[in-house]
């Protein structure tokens, strides 16, 4: 409940810097650790962090280096990411030009790239759009490498970023009201946007969530649309097209709520913008688990909005991995709750995201064409069903990143690789990184795989190997990931593959088919696992299915 | 705001941003936890509080209870 409580405070348009530091929120249960190479304070930014960190139930343990505008990283420690935290008009005042800075912020940051392969998270400002296109472009040109645009943050919450009144008492130009936007911007888009395991689903509740009233009671007219639940409701939508699910979870009768979106026309949402819906007089535990189910996501990739306090902790009870927000009586506020939501929030919105939802309704037509064909290779040829190969694909580095990141189920190794991580063995000659494309007729699944492989003599090493849900269950597992390791240039006279293996809490999916494929009578320990790399050469392709290589 | 009420706020922030107990004869010289890094969220959160902008000579004279009151309340006359 403390929790719940804190949300007014937390989010808040413009959060006030005592009621933050008031707030005594339940103890941390993870711990990171950030380094902060910076050239003006960042202590009275750091303890406004503390109240949103632990809203997650993290605690971030920051190790700020002294100020250094040579940025030379001396004594650096093994961190969970690295944090630049620049003002950049010290650079510019001594005349230095954009370009200048750029080639030198470059070479500072290949430096500590060298050293590291934490995301690196460089936090400045600059002057007009321009400037903060090229330092995007920088930035976009490294792997791992992030541009928290400050400037940005500020204009979007309406608060002016620097202050001169303060300037040399603070030991840093940003204004007060500033720092507690950037506080929460570090805690909630920008930290966990590259640490967090993705949201991929919100389901919420209908009756004083998504409007004001109950319909039950008040009925189809009588519940109210105000200004901010008819916001919410245009925001939600939004997240639809960064390949976020909507989901509607409600004890209503099934018939009554159909009806209300079919005659209210004034509501942003439509019917068929939920992706899952389980509107009954049943259990919402049950109801959310469902939902995870429909949409192929672990429950912990699920954000519950409720009103109902009762709901909300039954469900922290019951389902403690399924993330949950309060609904307020002032939709405005839900709605920045849930803006803010850690985790939520991706750097980067890939193509490859938004057909997510297009391509899991056209699952429900693929499962019947299934049901009704009993030969796979005319199943196959029916759908048109194609994959793509590619082998070291720089271009797909963030989706790459993305798909180690976020694959639960069907995640062999578990190594949750990062774009430096894997920008490094793209460029080995020992290692290769086969990406994998799925297309059929219905949709473009976009990239489904990844397979990261490493020669040790005569061995080749699988370390990491992913399969987005979305290609699971189509029997296409065998043909994504042996003709990708087939095809690696440095499979070329290999006597043996070993998988890497390592338990993790849900990707019994990735066990069950290395069982199948060795003929295991019991879960693979974790370790490497051997096959004879003759199978792979005897692997025939799948009848009915196009293999492209790019 | 008197110098009752504002002898309140000054109290409340200085405590939360110091998380020790503190008295209307707080000042930096008997504070320990009232460093220079811990000055300035003193600062910032007694204007939001007070709807205030101190000058940045005042900033540095915010040095006790007392002053935070006199100061505030000349800021609020002007």
């Amino acid at each position: 409940m403390r929790l719940f409580e804190a949300q007014a405070a937390l989010f808040a348009p413009r959060p006030s810097r005592l009621a933050l530091l008031g707030l005594d929120l339940p103890p941390a249960v993870q711990r990171i650790t950030v380094n902060v190479w910076r050239n003006h304070s960042f202590e009275s930014v750091e303890s406004l962090t503390a109240p949103y960190f632990a809203f997650r139930g993290w605690r971030a343990d920051f190790r700020l280096g002294g100020y250094d505008d040579t940025l030379m990283f001396s004594g650096r420690q093994e961190a969970d990411a690295d944090i630049l935290w620049l003002d950049s008009s010290r650079f510019f005042a001594r005349s230095t030009l954009l370009s200048d800075w750029l080639q030198w912020l470059e070479e500072r940051l290949r430096a500590l790239r060298s050293d590291s392969k934490a995301p690196i998270i460089l936090a400045t400002w600059v002057e007009g759009s321009q400037q903060a296109e090229a330092v995007q472009a920088l930035a976009d040109s490294l792997p791992a490498v992030l541009f928290a645009n400050i400037e940005t943050a500020c204009t979007d919450a309406r608060v002016p970023l620097l202050d001169s009144r303060s300037a040399n008492l603070a030991g840093t130009p940003i204004s007060n009201a500033a720092q507690v936007i950037l506080a929460r911007e570090l805690a909630c888009h920008w930290l966990p946007g590259t640490l967090l395991p993705p949201v991929k689903a919100v389901a919420l509740d209908l009756d004083h969530t998504l409007h004001s009233g109950v319909l039950g009671e008040d009925g189809i007219q009588g519940v109210r649309l105000t200004p901010g639940h008819a916001d919410l409701q245009r925001y939600i939508k939004t997240l639809q097209q960064r390949g976020i699910f909507i989901a509607l979870v409600s004890r209503n009768e099934p018939s009554d709520v159909e009806a209300l979106f079919r005659q209210r026309l004034d509501y942003p949402l439509r019917w068929q913008d939920f992706s899952a819906i389980e509107v009954s007089w049943d259990d919402k535990v049950a109801a959310i688990e469902r939902i995870a189910k429909t949409l192929r996501i672990a429950s912990d990739a699920v954000l519950f909005v409720d009103d109902n306090p009762g709901e909300l902790a039954n469900i922290a009870k019951q389902l403690p991995q399924v993330h949950t927000v309060y609904a307020h009586q002032d939709a405005s506020l839900t709605r920045q709750v849930i803006h803010f939501y850690p985790g939520l929030w991706r750097w980067k919105v890939e193509s490859d995201d938004a057909k997510r939802i297009q391509d899991l309704k056209a699952n429900a037509e693929r499962e019947s064409l299934a049901e009704s064909t009993t030969d796979p290779t005319e199943y196959f040829r029916s759908l048109k069903v194609a994959l793509t190969y590619r082998h070291n694909p720089q271009v797909q580095l963030n989706r790459l990143a993305d798909l180690c990141n976020k694959t639960n189920q069907f995640n062999l190794s578990l190594r949750r690789f990062n774009q430096a991580e894997i920008a490094d063995r793209m460029e080995r000659e020992d290692a290769c990184v086969t990406s994998v494309q799925l297309t059929d007729r219905l949709s473009d699944s976009g990239v489904i795989a990844v397979i990261v492989a490493e020669r040790h003599g005569q061995q080749l090493i699988v370390e990491e190997l992913c399969v987005s849900c979305r290609a699971l269950g189509r029997q296409l597992e065998d043909a994504i990931i042996l003709l990708s390791l087939r095809d690696m240039p440095i499979f070329a006279g290999c006597q043996e593959v070993a998988f890497r293996v390592q338990h993790g809490p849900r990707n019994q999916p990735a066990m069950d088919w290395l069982v199948r494929l060795l003929g295991l009578n019991e879960l693979p320990a974790p370790g490497h696992h051997i096959l004879q790399a003759q199978r792979l050469l005897d692997f025939a392709t799948v009848e009915g299915v196009a293999f492209n290589k790019e | 705001m008197d110098r009752q009420q504002l002898e309140i706020v000054s109290l409340t922030v200085l405590a939360t941003v110091l998380k020790c107990e503190v008295s209307a004869e707080t000042s930096r010289k008997n504070t320990p936890q009232w460093d220079s890094l811990k000055h300035i969220e003193v600062v910032f959160a007694l204007e939001d509080e007070l709807g205030l902008q101190f000058s940045e000579e005042d900033m540095a004279n915010l040095d006790s209870v007392g002053n935070i009151v006199d100061t505030a309340l000349i800021r609020h006359a002007t």
